[in-house]
């Protein structure tokens, strides 16, 4: 009989721990809190090629853009977690965008270091994340530098958040943090790393769009120094880097970029100005092998590529960088296309040149015909109606 | 026969049955989740009603949205997109605007409606550059009186007949004379419109039969002129009995009007060049759509434009809070797949005329889903049970001889690889002789099928245990240790479930089934059998173990990783793991052929 108690007590267990996990899969789910709706922001100019995203701040144009990704309608249109940071350091913003891409599919959304903003409490409350199965069912990041009371009250909320977070709260470390993390899901830090210079960031925006897009590693130099926390992070790398430089020598120097060979393959995207960069960018790509050996040869791949019509771009306008971040994500689900920069108030002479000369659509047969889209991000005070008129001129079908 | 084996026994009989809830319940949820669109949020707090593939032109007001229209087509009025002219119409007649759809073509530009001040500063925005082909008109007025101060042709009538007649005598008048082409609908909006913005994308003619459904004089002498050679186009209802003398017939049809817009989105004739073909076979193009409610004629009538401009597409009809069956099939039929990469495309995009009063925002979330780029593998499988159902009856009844703990097992198996296990049971059993000492039943088998006996023993057991173990891991959130240095992937958390399942289900395996089975079969004490058991159940699971998890690391981690998130309500994870339960049988036949060799496993059961 003794010999059976344990058995018995066992099966008790194990049945209850059955019945324990078959409830939340009967009871229904509880209806949501929802908060009285924010007025529609005003500035929403839909055209024959393009829509515009855009709040009133940073704030609301974040917000915005998740619920266009994640209409969370239903369960397969909601997000995996949310990815909160802080609008005010653009180097910190810029390096928690590779977190967007699956396996964590996640937007970003802003809260201050002190506060979280009604704006985003209302869309927290809206969302009901899975959860990354890969982590404890997290369904909030807070990036870098935020108060526990603001963590407390994303909790509040029902939020189960992880902190990603350096040793200190330098951009360097957070992308490492990141890289960290992303690394441990994948059992893998990806071979391809765009290197973005803390001394000319315009110059590193057009890459996050393609970080979003495909896990990428994104580290960070100065114009003449690699910081130990980038030189640490580019070791981590399985058979060598591949180092993406976004930017000229005038913000990543020479020697810098010869002293990054040490880590891997070197190649620099260098144009004039951040605006003939992004084009560069979207029409750049490097592809071939990785690891090799006689079977299960493994590629890498890096870049857009595009050099062809029916694809879909966003326009963003680099002064305008806490909305033009976020934007990434359109890259990572439904739009999959280059980040093209522009001027508030005129389409630089670079983009216009790609959009009208290398990408355009033209009419062919009904069934066969190629549509490029753009998506304008912020107010007409980030990108006025003009220049959104001329890129959806630039790119609708060519012809009568 | 030890009071422990039977213990024992029933144990393994309770952890099966637990197995096979949950094996059963979770994929019905995934299933349930799936056909009820659960966990979704209210459509309040919403910053924006466009999402990813979908503009909304969010106005129920037909004059107001026409307008919008009109803005978001045409931009920038500059060299490149000035319209030749404008269309005017009424604010109340949608089919005024069905009539003038054929002229979308000739103007290249927009049909306001109404006469308000707002219509009127629009043409002032538009300059229209006129159309030389018609004596530099910059206006084309139907069915309303031509505006003041502009050059304007004007197309009148007391019926849509008679309208649709004047705007083809107007169009006659052009060099090439009469289009060959004429559709010809009925006057209901449900089969015009999409009708409409063909003839808005092709300038094909455009006619109505009258409220009878027949031929009206108007229409009549339209087809009259065209001598006998008109290819006509025949939407939604059945044909007057003399329209034969008029040309070819086609027909353009559907049991439903959603299911007619569906059927002429799909439709191509490319002898005479009508019908859009977006049929789903050239998968390198971009689709455009257009969404509305057919309870709101006007608001679709308005966007015919949309048929020629901007990124155009055929019209498909929407009710407003779900979609219309053919609609919904349709979009998922054209769902835009990828081959290497999301970058490649197609990409579609949707337009959705009015509010969410017309359009539901659940209708537009469900329409975006559709239409978003997906890698084709990502299709749903389901399971069904019924395998399980017909082993463990057919047992019970047939063979009764197989033990409970076996036919349990069975059934088990039956769950996790369906067919499959129908065809090993078959080899196992069948033509086999038994014979019983005492309560126990002996198998007399030979080669290979007493390998196969045992591996359907312990994989029935430990296959499904696996799985349901690995589920329950996901389902409450793998843990993730943040590492550094050569060895950081000890903290994937992948790796940790690999892990932590094989110990879990290899302990019960050995500790329960396994010194069970010795414990009745071969009269042994608990602590004996547990010996006995050690080796066969160790290396026995461990060869699962590598196939199983091998295959799962492979499929879930290298394959699927990168685009789709492993989740406990994911379909996807549940068949990728299913399989993998098979393969893991697989790699381990040959340590349960070398077990049963050396006799340190009976193949008897």
């Amino acid at each position: 009989m003794k010999r059976g108690m344990p058995i018995a007590l066992g099966l008790l267990a194990f049945l209850g721990l059955v019945s324990a996990l078959l409830a939340p899969l009967v009871v229904a789910s509880a209806p949501a809190q929802t908060p009285a709706p924010p007025p529609l922001a005003a500035d929403q100019l839909v055209t024959g090629n393009t829509y515009r995203v855009a709040g009133r701040d940073p704030y609301e144009t974040a917000v915005a853009i998740a619920q266009m990704i994640y209409p969370a309608n239903r369960e397969a249109d909601q997000p995996t977690a949310v990815i909160l940071v802080r609008p005010d350091d653009e180097a910190s913003l810029f390096a928690a965008v590779p977190m967007i891409h699956h396996p964590i599919d996640a937007p970003i959304l802003f809260v201050d270091a002190d506060r979280l903003p009604p704006v985003t409490a209302a869309a927290l409350e809206r969302f009901k994340p899975h959860g990354n199965a890969f982590d404890r069912k997290v369904t909030a990041y807070a990036m870098g530098a935020i108060d526990d009371a603001v963590i407390r009250d994303v909790e509040q909320l029902g939020y189960a958040v992880r902190r990603i977070r350096g040793p200190t709260d330098s951009p360097a470390d957070l992308a490492r943090a990141v890289d960290d993390y992303r690394g441990e899901i994948h059992a893998l830090h990806p071979p391809t790393v765009v290197v973005a210079s803390l001394d000319g960031l315009d110059d590193a925006l057009p890459a996050l769009a393609f970080i979003a897009h495909m896990p990428t590693g994104y580290v960070y130099v100065t114009r003449d120094t690699i910081p130990s926390t980038t030189r640490a992070e580019l070791k981590e790398r399985f058979m060598g880097a591949y180092l993406y430089l976004m930017g000229p020598s005038s913000v990543i120097s020479d020697q810098v970029a010869a002293d990054l060979g040490q880590y891997g393959h070197v190649v620099r995207l260098g144009a004039p100005d951040p605006y003939a960069e992004s084009v560069l960018f979207a029409g750049f790509r490097d592809s071939g092998q990785w690891l090799g050996w006689w079977i299960g040869r493994t590629p890498r791949d890096f870049g857009w590529g595009i050099a062809e019509p029916g694809h879909n771009f966003t326009f963003v306008n680099p002064a305008d960088w806490p909305e033009a971040a976020p934007a990434a994500i359109f890259s990572h689900r439904g739009e999959h296309g280059p980040m093209l920069l522009v001027q508030a108030d005129q389409v630089p002479a670079p983009v216009a040149r790609y959009l009208t000369q290398t990408v355009k659509p033209s009419r062919g047969a009904v069934d066969d015909q190629l549509f490029n889209h753009g998506q304008i991000i912020g107010t007409t005070r980030a990108i006025d109606e003009a220049v959104q008129a001329e890129l959806d001129a630039d790119l609708s079908v060519a012809g009568p | 026969m030890s009071r422990s084996g039977n213990l024992l026994g029933w144990l393994t009989v309770a952890i099966s049955a637990c197995v096979a809830l949950v094996m059963l319940a979770v994929p019905t949820y995934i299933w349930g989740l799936t056909l009820t669109g659960a966990e979704g949020s209210p459509p309040t707090g919403l910053l924006t009603l466009n999402t990813m593939d979908a503009s909304r032109l969010d106005t129920d007001d037909p004059a107001a949205l026409a307008i919008r229209l009109s803005r978001a087509l045409i931009p920038a009025p500059n060299v490149a997109h000035r319209p030749r002219a404008v269309i005017l119409a009424p604010d109340n007649s949608w089919e005024a605007l069905a009539a003038a759809a054929p002229l979308v073509r000739l103007v290249e530009g927009p049909i306001l409606v109404g006469d308000s001040p707002a219509a009127s500063m629009e043409i002032g925005r538009l300059r229209p550059s006129g159309i030389p082909t018609l004596g530099g008109v910059t206006a084309i007025a139907v069915d309303v009186a031509p505006p003041a101060g502009l050059r304007a042709e004007s197309a009148t009538g007391r019926t849509p007949a008679d309208l649709s007649a004047g705007v083809d005598r107007l169009r006659s008048r052009l060099p090439g004379g009469d289009r060959q082409n004429v559709l010809l609908v009925p006057d209901d909006p449900r089969f015009a419109l999409p009708a409409a913005y063909w003839a808005a994308y092709s300038g094909d003619a455009l006619l109505f039969l009258d409220q009878s459904g027949s031929l009206p004089d108007a229409t009549r002498a339209a087809l009259t002129r065209r001598g006998g050679k008109a290819a006509i186009y025949l939407f939604g209802v059945a044909p007057p009995s003399d329209l034969g003398h008029y040309g070819t017939v086609t027909r353009i049809g559907g049991a439903d009007p959603a299911s007619a817009a569906v059927a002429l989105a799909q439709f191509q004739n490319e002898a005479h060049d009508v019908g859009w073909g977006l049929d789903g076979t050239r998968w390198a193009a971009d689709h455009a759509l257009v969404l509305a409610n057919a309870a709101q004629p006007m608001l679709a009538a308005v966007g015919i434009p949309l048929g020629r401009l901007g990124e155009y597409g055929p019209l498909l009809w929407t009710d407003q809070d779900r979609l219309a069956p053919a609609t919904n099939q349709y979009l998922w039929k054209t769902k835009p797949e990828y081959f290497m990469t999301p970058a490649e495309g197609p990409y579609h995009h949707l337009w959705l005329l009015g509010g969410l009063d017309q359009v539901s925002y659940a209708v537009q979330g469900e329409a975006d889903l559709t239409q978003q780029i997906e890698a084709y593998r990502f299709e749903g499988a389901g399971l069904s049970g019924f395998e399980m159902l017909w082993l463990v009856v057919y047992s019970v009844i047939r063979v009764p001889e197989i033990g409970t703990v076996m036919i349990v097992g069975w059934g088990l198996l039956g769950l996790a690889l369906g067919p499959f296990a129908l065809v090993l049971y078959q080899v196992v059993y069948d033509r086999t002789r038994w014979t019983r000492h005492g309560p126990m039943t002996t198998f007399h088998r030979s080669g290979f099928a007493r390998t196969l006996a045992a591996a359907m023993m312990n994989r029935s057991f430990d296959g499904p245990l696996m799985l349901v173990v690995s589920w329950l891991l996901l389902f409450w959130g793998l843990p993730i240790v943040v590492l550094h240095g050569p060895l950081f992937w000890v903290g994937n958390p992948m790796f940790l479930q690999i892990v932590i399942v094989y110990v879990v289900v290899l302990l019960l395996h050995w500790l329960v089934m396994h010194a069970g089975m010795f414990a009745r079969h071969e009269g042994l004490g608990y602590l004996a059998a547990v010996r006995r058991a050690f080796t066969p159940a160790f290396l026995s699971m461990t060869a699962m173990t590598i196939g199983m998890m091998g295959f799962m690391w492979w499929v879930q981690m290298i394959n699927l990783m990168m685009e789709h998130m492993a989740r406990d309500d994911d379909v996807m994870w549940w068949g990728t793991t299913l399989g993998a339960v098979l393969v893991g049988l697989v790699v381990a036949l040959p340590v349960d052929h070398w077990l049963v060799q050396h006799g340190m496993e009976p193949g008897s059961m």
